[in-house]
């Protein structure tokens, strides 16, 4: 036994662990609420680490060497009362803590300070916390929408991926607990198999930033993070349930976690979501057969060492997802009728069912990771994390007598990363990695995506440097990958598909300045580059959810992006705070899908030629926000965020681009009672305007259709109302939101979703989210 | 603590081993293709012995190598009896798709249509060209049209289409119902 037990140990070790850098730095500075002076000798404690630091004379504060993870900061000064922050890291972040004055204030005083921020020259985003809560029981699509800048994608009411800056599928990737999320995400109706409800916080990398996780992110990555498990003793939990009119939606997702009191060091948790939702109604009518059911959980355990740690974790992501039947077009005749005809046949729009028939779509996703880290000294920190992904996905078309009718893919990846974190030498920190991985891909029954097999194996090389006064910030890196796809053919052996190989450089620079604590500056500049992917290169067949012949290009070159942006940060502590972003994103060989006249005739009769293609093309724009309290309880937030995007090589617009879109929400904060806390009650305001920019149609210029089958949808504004408060049931804090997204019942269809040609958007969707967290037998510190 | 390391032994060989999902067996055919062969037969109602036959073909199925198509030629004035056949020629030996119409004939309607132009929407479709009466029926008394009755008219150039209609619960007779299962079309010339 001791022998067997003693192997799993070596095994472990080397297989062991975590992605995480550890080289992580908060600041900030402390001053003195009342008299909005700086804090010297102000003392910060890590509970969770015991690391110590106190604020310098002019106040500012730096604590380094810290990993990702979940800590509870508490700072003193004498005269003030002691206050405690709870703070989710990611990356470098900054925050400003102002102290109550101990005689003057009362305890309640909660907001400390305006929310950390990232400390990078990158655009990036998160979501936790309040924002976070708000999401809860949304599709990992539609809870990204939160942030500025990212719309999604969708096919009906249940399908949706992110859209970062106007790019998708194969341009954003998702790292789901450190690992990239591999399934077949080339499909615009294929959503991302993750359940929102692991993460305690998502982040969105804007750009091709983000080397660390891949060179291929042209669009963007999105960083779903889960807890960092927990290092105090006791067992300790969170309920979290969300209702849905609309569709009757009901979510519930719970989390239990220990730190096992008698192993020091040893901690796990078990966490676990069902969903189950029905159909659809729009102002008008029920689309059959949107419903969904889903069911997730996920276990993770961790052993950590001052030396050394190794952290398991499994998940498993299943869902059966309805799709409108009236969606499910026979040929393409068939969709300009339904088209022409502006709703959905009755035979579809019944009315409400939890049933879910064909056709449907099955998936399942299954995650196991393993991450393993040794400190090496003072110099720093040696990673490395290991994964296999499955990914099955099973998608039954509508019965028929004449055909099955059913595709069916199943791919394996596996993954490998070591990483080395070093300290702080002369103000530099940085990473040095390399990364594998492997993935073998099969299908059954009809034909769309080949067999196949790829390799990919990547280095890089990332280093910050920040000077001691906390003014400049300068990052930068490389990256070089190298992708292979073989062995890949059909089931039959008809066809005969070219191997690849693909391999390129990746990079980024960047700079900030402070000016001062309240306004800085950063550029930006990034190339990045992406391998054409597998659907881009291979397709052949029938897109059945489009109705077009889709044919891939074995020829495709790797697309290159280079993407230039400039931000500005302003804020007046808790008052105003605003944020513009400016980009240019000019990326060569960009692939997308052509639409041309020819028909393809097939048994199912006649169906449009499209292929995929190569040109130059440029997206511009800007993502700005503003937070501000014009009154003590009043606050106004204001969301922008406009793309150009222009095809140089056609002299003509991209197809598919998200119009220009606006938020605003007004918020009143009546304060807290002895039983309420953090009570809010807002009114929100969405505006998407007509996506005028579309290609022009080449037989005639003045379509307002353009080469789709028809115009973009009008312009839309949604109202929506919230409310939102914790309260105290004895020692149990409840916290609790109740809204209604497009209270008016208003008709509309979104341009960015497959379903405009059919059906109308949701109704009025009034719901409830509550929020239980839990102590047992412990009170809560 | 012996526990908890033997415990979490236990557990990762369990997840290591437990893969849910093996690689798809490789199968040695594309199972699903489609349907890929229409068969017209005419036969004149007053001359049994005079049958004019077509076929579409994709034997590749969707995509990759264009149908193969015969041309139909019919005499003027006359009345034909048109049997549709529908097969899967994938198979060995083909597999007659026909007969799972014939099963599900309350869900399954068959239209010809005739056209003057290829390619052209359902409503272009006219009615100078002949007159087709179904000559079949399914349980609820509504037309299949497995069997048809095609009465030419006057000389004529253009498209038959042959489209079956698969309209689970809503078959009342009409096209507009369901959606479309195949569509095959011929190029016909009446003289």
């Amino acid at each position: 036994m001791r022998r067997i037990l003693a192997l799993v140990g070596v095994l472990l070790l080397l297989a062991g662990t975590a992605g995480a850098q550890c080289t992580i730095r908060l600041g900030g500075t402390v001053t003195d609420s009342q008299t909005k002076q700086a804090l010297a000798g102000a003392t910060i404690i890590v509970k969770e680490t015991g690391l110590s630091v106190k604020s310098a004379d002019n106040g500012t504060y730096a604590i380094d060497g810290l990993c990702p993870g979940f800590y509870t900061l508490r700072i003193s000064h004498i005269g003030c009362l002691p206050l405690e922050i709870s703070w989710q890291v990611s990356g470098d972040e900054r925050r400003n803590i102002t102290l109550p004055h101990s005689v003057t204030q009362l305890q309640e005083v909660a907001v400390t300070g305006h929310a950390a921020k990232e400390v990078t020259t990158a655009q990036v985003e998160s979501l936790s916390g309040h924002a976070l809560d708000q999401t809860r029981g949304l599709t990992l699509g539609e809870a990204l929408k939160k942030v500025n800048g990212v719309t999604s994608m969708t096919t009906g009411p249940n399908i949706s991926k992110p859209v970062i800056n106007g790019l998708h599928s194969n341009r954003v990737l998702i790292l789901n607990n450190g690992i990239r999320q591999e399934g077949q995400q080339w499909g615009s109706e294929h959503a991302p198999e993750v359940d929102p409800f692991l993460a305690s916080k998502m982040v969105v990398i804007k750009g091709a930033n983000a080397l660390r996780y891949g060179g291929d992110a042209i669009g963007g990555v999105v960083l779903v993070e889960p807890k960092a498990l927990p290092v105090q003793p006791g067992l300790a939990g969170e309920i979290n349930m969300a209702g849905f009119s609309n569709n009757r939606l009901g979510a519930l997702s719970a989390i239990v976690e220990q730190q096992v009191p008698a192993v020091p060091g040893l901690s796990w948790r078990l966490q676990g979501t069902v969903r189950k939702g029905g159909n659809t109604r729009t102002p008008g009518y029920w689309l059959d057969n949107t419903g969904v059911e889903e069911f997730n959980f996920s276990a993770a355990a961790g052993w950590k060492k001052p030396k050394y740690g190794v952290e398991l974790f499994y998940s498993q992501f299943n869902t059966n997802l309805g799709v409108f039947e009236g969606s499910h077009i026979g040929n393409r005749t068939d969709l300009e009728q339904l088209i022409a005809q502006q709703r959905p046949l009755p035979e579809y729009t019944e009315g409400f069912s939890y049933d879910i028939e064909r056709p449907y779509q099955h998936v399942e996703h299954e995650l196991f990771k393993v991450k393993g880290y040794v400190n090496t000294g003072n110099a720093g920190k040696l990673n490395l994390t290991f994964a296999r992904q499955f990914n099955y996905r099973d998608e039954l078309d509508r019965n028929s007598a004449l055909s099955v009718n059913q595709m069916n893919l199943n791919l394996t990846t596996w993954t490998g990363d070591l990483v080395w974190d070093h300290n702080s030498w002369k103000g530099l920190r940085g990473t040095v990695g390399v990364s594998y991985m492997y993935q073998e891909n099969s299908y059954k029954r009809r034909l769309f995506i080949p067999n196949y097999e790829s390799l990919q194996y990547g280095a890089f090389w990332t280093e910050k440097w920040e000077s001691s006064d906390s003014k400049w910030l300068l990052e930068g890196g490389v990256r070089y990958d190298n992708k292979e796809y073989f062995n890949l053919g059909d089931n039959t052996g008809d066809i005969n598909y070219p191997e690849q190989s693909y391999s390129s450089f990746s990079g980024s620079i960047g700079g900030q300045y402070r000016i001062t604590d309240h306004f800085h500056v950063s550029l930006n500049a990034a190339r990045a580059w992406r391998p054409a992917a597998v659907n881009e290169l291979y397709a052949s067949g029938l897109h059945h959810g489009a109705a077009v012949i889709e044919q891939g290009d074995a020829f495709l070159k790797g697309e290159t992006a280079s993407k230039f942006n400039a931000a500005f940060h302003y804020d007046l502590s808790d008052k105003l705070e605003a944020d513009v972003n400016f980009y240019y994103n000019h990326i060569r060989n960009f692939i997308y899908l052509q639409p041309t006249d020819s028909i393809v005739v097939t048994i199912r009769g006649a169906f449009p030629f499209t292929y995929y293609r190569q040109s130059d093309v440029n997206m511009k724009g800007m993502d700005a926000q503003l937070r501000w309290q014009f009154l003590p309880k009043w606050q106004l937030t204001t969301k922008a965020s406009i793309l150009r995007a222009y095809n140089e090589s056609e002299q003509d617009w991209l197809i598919s681009m998200p119009a220009d879109r606006f938020e605003h929400e007004l918020s009143f904060f009546p304060g807290n009672t002895a039983r309420m806390k953090d009570n809010y009650i807002s009114i929100n305001l969405s505006n998407v305007l007509k996506q005028t920019r579309i290609p022009a149609n080449l037989e005639n210029k003045n379509d307002p259709r353009g080469q789709d089958l028809m115009a973009p949808p009008n312009a839309y504004n949604l109202v929506g109302l919230e409310a939102g408060s914790t309260l105290r049931l004895g020692k149990q804090p409840l916290s609790v939101i109740l809204g209604a997204t497009n209270i008016f019942n208003t008709r509309y269809r979104d341009y960015l979703n497959f379903f405009r040609y059919f059906a109308d958007e949701p109704g009025t969707n009034v719901y409830l989210k509550l929020k239980l967290p839990l102590q047992f037998g412990k009170k809560a510190s | 603590m012996k526990k908890y390391f033997a415990l979490s032994a236990a557990a990762a060989t369990l997840f290591f081993a437990a893969c849910k999902k093996e690689k798809n067996d490789t199968p040695t055919e594309n199972e699903n293709e489609e349907v890929t062969t229409v068969k017209l037969t005419f036969t004149n109602a007053a001359v049994p012995a005079e049958k004019v036959t077509a076929s579409w073909k994709d034997l590749d199925g969707s995509g990759g190598t264009a149908p193969v198509i015969d041309k139909i030629n019919l005499k003027a004035n006359t009345t034909y009896t048109l049997t549709t056949e529908v097969l899967d020629e994938t198979k060995n030996p083909p597999d007659n798709v026909t007969e799972e119409i014939e099963e599900e004939s309350d869900e399954h309607r068959l239209f010809h249509l005739f056209f003057v132009n290829a390619n052209a929407p359902v409503t272009d479709s006219v009615a100078t060209a002949a007159t087709v009466i179904p000559l079949d029926k399914d349980a609820n008394n509504l037309p299949v049209g497995l069997e048809v009755s095609v009465a030419t008219k006057n000389a004529f150039t253009g498209f038959l289409r042959m489209v079956v209609r698969h309209q689970p619960g809503t078959k009342n007779g009409t096209y507009g119902p369901g959606s479309t299962d195949a569509s095959a079309e011929f190029p016909i010339e009446i003289k």
